[in-house]
């Protein structure tokens, strides 16, 4: 029989991923990307344009000319060859297939069969699933209740937990900066009609964390009000998510805290870094605001740590779900957990966060996955952000997942 | 140019939108009310009227703001008189560009004091969204400290071009080149703050005595803003404040002899009257006067309309590109000179044109228009009960040809109350049309198609203005092509087409519909500076005095 270590270090973390970790062109591209950062802005404008302009290949080919000093001499005689050698529109159709059926698969889940798929292959590991109805912004009050109807159809399709985005339900037609009042009236609505269809459905949803300068505190506002009305004060099944490179999020822990032991029903917080730095960065930069993120990435880790511990020392009011793959912080989690896993679990992303699911799993700590999928009628772009935003994270050179890749 | 920075725009969230409603309820109580007359300001000293002008708020008719005291002939003689004799026109022409500088640093910081106080003025007075209001503030801050900067940077450039050979000292200064320098500035009421205090204050730093005649619309924002010089520190006697009818008390001035040089921005007719009269003074009128005040007139710099064109094409992303070209096509309610008027889009595939309308339809059913003082529209009413006329008029004439129109809505009870007018899409009319090719300044849009991206760049450029225009695209060749070919002075790729940033986007200037250098720009000053050059020998007999 196998012995499992008591304390998990992050040395023998770190071990169990690497040992886990599956070798595809996907995580190929990925190091590449890292490793010269002019090519991973190449591609991903290559994919954000190769949908939409009739070569990709020959606006590939023409950028990469354009910053062939910043490449090394191997890749500079590969891409050639690859020019000279590959027909354009051979190419094109390639670089297609490429992004269409390797790449975006990696990063996210296409269409209900793919989905049913991914949930026997995990349920068989006791992974459990999180479904997570990939797009953005809604533009118009259409597109709001559309997602709305799609939200719907993955609780009755799937009956475990659902992440819900707010943004997605309040059209930006009617999102007003300014109008704070009216706005968190508006979003009120929606979450409380998410909740009565979770009711319906017996399924336990999350609110995920989204951009700052847009929301500030808005999507927590109505989190925490809506949870405290008499009606909502205690449904135990529902959650938010919580950026820990905020500076200021150490005080929504706090908030939470408070609000789960004033209505006397745990809350589920999804801890997690945030995925959105490099665009509240250009922001902040852009419209000379003060940075409301760290800077430092190690501050960031310190701060999810912290947050970490002062949930795992609330246990009774706020059950925590440490959302990372980085070995450092999940050695951390585990260590305060004491080695009881009741109402905790660690929880990954989809295809990127595969090696750490299946240490995870490996070592019986409970695990979920965070499964994006692309809901149907949904337009060609929609996963696009979500996959540009899953690239740029990937690529960075301060990011683990390369490292657990 | 080193040290400037874009002051930062207010973000918005819970503290400023309660601050925000706060500084309206206290502009309402406190100043604005049928019993707050505004007064001239001449020589220094506050004077009244018996011409009053009721400044009314456009979203609500009903509503008094101030009785705005208005000048006549005389009151305008006395201004010029005044910007002439006053001693402080000296002083102020002594003054170093650092001195000056200090005096607009003050005022800066006395600006961004009160920025929610203004927003709520020009929310009141001329209808502008809060969101809007705020962002013309950050831009009037900007103008302050770039022009203060670029005087500076301006003269130190300027001397790096001159040599000193040994025996010999040369160097450059910058001034008027008027002898007595005296500068009309004539400023629109679409940017009550930031055209008046850019035009201002560049005339100003550079060293003229200003006589300030705001926009009839805006004179209450006038009022505050002249008294805001005075507090930073300008001298009393070189900044009159004469609000007045345009076709009286501006045309007066504009004609004075007295008045040398003249900063417009407003329409294309009144620029064109302006620039007959100065011509008119130049050739005929100045010949027959004392020395002492036959020289010439000049405009400083002129700004007048757009009728400004985007270009689109298959491979945009429709979910990004609407939302700028909803930006373009209704902020300030279409009333800007920057705003978008054509959208051009390139048919090269089937459904595309069908597409982007589709979406843009639908768009303008669910854009908000109402007062600004509910935060949730997305524009406010049109200036005047004229303005709203000529709207609706110009639908009925696009009706009436052929035109298919697709039309947001407005609640009636807006509608009752202020001059508000529904954004509006037109299709059907060629680019060669006199509807298409008239600049429309309102809150809409016509569409027009294109077979080639050249026929789309032909179509943009064939139109009587060159302001600003642009391309959303992702595909290389386009980009390139249209940066190359379009005429016009500020180009914007793949964002919205308004909303320039001093030192960013530097805005208008020589082209179709401007004349001077560029608005928020480095070389701004230069509209109203001339060079002078001081050589000293420092030789005597032969022996170099100074080394
Ligand atoms: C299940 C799950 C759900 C998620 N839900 C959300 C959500 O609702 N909202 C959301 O925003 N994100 C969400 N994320 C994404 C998450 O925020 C992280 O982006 C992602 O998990 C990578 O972090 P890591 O700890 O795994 O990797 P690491 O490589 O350890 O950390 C990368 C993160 O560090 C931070 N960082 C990088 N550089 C710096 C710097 N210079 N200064 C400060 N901080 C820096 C960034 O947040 C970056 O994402 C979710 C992730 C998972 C796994």
């Amino acid at each position: 029989m196998k012995t499992y270590p008591n304390t998990f270090s992050e040395n023998f973390i770190s071990t169990e991923i690497r040992t886990s970790r599956p070798k595809t062109l996907t995580t190929f591209f990925l190091r590449l990307g890292n490793q010269y950062p002019v090519l991973r802005s190449e591609f991903l404008k290559l994919i954000d344009s190769a949908s939409a302009v009739s070569s990709p290949s020959e606006y590939f080919y023409d950028s990469l000319r354009a910053l062939h000093q910043g490449l090394p001499i191997y890749l500079r005689l590969i891409f050639m060859a690859l020019e000279k050698l590959i027909p354009r529109h051979v190419a094109d159709v390639l670089i297609r297939y490429v992004i269409n059926n390797l790449l975006t698969p990696y990063f996210l889940l296409r269409d209900e069969n793919a989905f049913k798929k991914a949930m026997m292959r995990f349920q068989k590991n006791d992974t459990g699933i999180i479904l997570d109805v990939v797009g953005e912004e809604a533009l118009f009050l259409f597109e709001a209740e559309n997602f709305l109807k799609s939200y719907e159809h993955a609780m009755e399709m799937f009956g475990g937990k659902v992440a819900v985005k707010l943004s997605s339900l309040m059209p930006s037609s009617s999102f007003r900066l300014g109008n704070y009042k009216e706005n968190k009236c508006v979003l009120k609505k929606k979450f409380v009609h998410i909740l009565m269809l979770a009711q319906k459905n017996r399924v336990s949803v999350t609110l995920d964390a989204e951009e700052y300068f847009k929301w500030c505190l808005l999507i927590e506002d109505v989190f925490c009000e809506t949870l405290l009305e008499r009606e909502w004060s205690n449904i135990p099944d529902v959650g938010i998510a919580l950026q820990a490179y905020r500076r200021d999020s150490f005080e929504s822990a706090e908030r939470f805290l408070a609000v789960a032991k004033k209505r006397g029903c745990p809350i589920t917080v999804r801890v997690v870094k945030g995925a959105y730095w490099d665009t509240e960065k250009v922001i902040a930069d852009q419209s000379g605001w003060k940075y409301p993120l760290f800077e430092k990435k190690d501050e960031t880790d310190q701060n999810f740590d912290r947050i970490i511990s002062f949930f795992l020392q609330n246990r009774k009011y706020i059950h925590v779900s440490p959302a990372t793959h980085n070995p450092k912080n999940i050695a951390h989690a585990l260590k305060e957990t004491r080695g009881d896993y009741m109402n905790f679990e660690f929880q990954v992303l989809y295809g990127l966060g595969e090696s750490v699911r299946r240490a995870l799993s490996r070592n019986k700590i409970p695990v979920s996955v965070y499964c994006p999928l692309v809901r149907q009628g949904g337009s060609a772009t929609e996963g696009l952000a979500y996959l540009v935003r899953r690239i740029l994270e990937n690529t960075a050179g301060n990011s683990c997942l390369l490292k657990n890749l | 140019m080193n040290n400037f920075k874009n002051a930062p725009n207010t973000h918005w969230n819970k503290e400023t939108e309660i601050r925000l409603r706060e500084t309206l309820t206290t502009v309402r109580t406190i100043f604005l009310n049928e019993t707050f007359i505004t007064p001239l300001i001449l020589g220094g000293k506050e004077c009244y009227t018996k011409e009053i002008f009721v400044a009314r708020n456009p979203s609500n008719t009903k509503e008094i703001l101030a009785r705005v005291s208005f000048a006549n002939e005389n009151e305008a003689h006395r201004a010029a008189e005044h910007a002439r004799t006053h001693s402080d026109l000296q002083l102020w022409g002594r003054m170093s560009f650092e001195e000056r500088g200090k005096i607009f640093e003050n005022l800066a910081i006395i600006l961004e004091r009160k920025r929610f106080f203004f927003i709520a003025l020009m929310m009141l007075e001329v209808g502008k969204t809060a969101e809007e209001c705020d962002v013309e503030i950050s831009e009037a801050i900007d103008m302050i400290h770039y022009y203060s900067e670029s005087a500076i940077a301006l003269l130190a450039y300027a001397n790096t071009g001159i040599q000193n050979p040994a025996g010999e000292k040369n160097y450059i200064e910058l001034h008027p080149p008027e002898k007595v320098p005296i500068a009309l500035i004539i400023p629109p009421w679409n940017f009550p703050l930031a055209i008046a205090l850019g035009m201002i204050s560049g005339a100003l730093i550079s060293g003229y005595s200003v006589i300030f005649k705001p926009a009839e619309e805006a004179s209450v924002v006038g009022y505050f803003l002249a008294n805001l010089f005075f507090v930073a520190g300008v001298p009393r006697g070189i900044l009159q404040f004469v609000p007045g009818h345009g076709e009286i008390v501006g045309r007066l001035l504009v004609e004075h002899p007295l008045v040398k040089v003249i900063g417009f921005t407003g329409s294309a007719a009144v620029a064109r009257e302006i620039a007959f009269s100065i011509a008119k003074f130049n050739y005929e009128i100045a010949p027959k006067l004392p020395l002492s005040e036959c020289s010439e007139k000049r405009f400083v710099t002129k700004e007048t309309g757009g009728n400004n064109a985007l270009i689109i094409d298959r491979s945009t992303d429709i979910q990004e590109v609407v939302p700028f070209i909803i930006h373009s096509m209704v902020s300030g309610a279409g009333q800007k000179c920057s705003a978008l008027q054509r959208l051009i889009v390139v048919d090269d595939d089937v459904g595309t044109y069908a597409r982007i309308v589709k979406s843009l339809q639908r768009a303008v059913q669910e854009i908000h228009v109402g007062s600004p003082d509910d935060l949730g529209n997305v524009y406010g009413p049109v200036i005047s009960a004229s303005a709203y006329t000529r709207i609706n008029n110009l639908l009925e004439l696009a009706i009436h040809v052929g035109a298919v129109i697709t039309k947001g809505s407005i609640s009636s009870h807006e509608c009752s109350r202020g001059y508000f007018v529904a954004p509006f899409l037109i299709e059907g009319l060629l680019n060669e049309h006199p509807l298409v090719q008239e600049e429309m300044f309102a809150p809409g849009l016509f569409i027009l198609r294109a077979q080639t991206i050249e026929d789309a760049v032909a179509m943009a450029n064939n139109a009587p203005y060159g302001l600003t225009g642009g391309l959303c695209t992702r595909n290389e060749t386009y980009k390139e092509y249209v940066r190359k070919n379009l005429d016009v002075v500020n180009y914007y790729e793949n964002r919205s087409i308004t909303g320039a940033v001093v030192g960013r986007q530097p805005f208008g200037g020589h082209g179709k519909s401007s004349a001077g250098f560029k608005a928020g720009g480095l070389f701004y000053l230069l509209n109203f500076l001339g060079e002078r050059v001081k050589s000293i020998n420092t030789m005597r007999q032969g022996v170099p005095l100074e080394l």
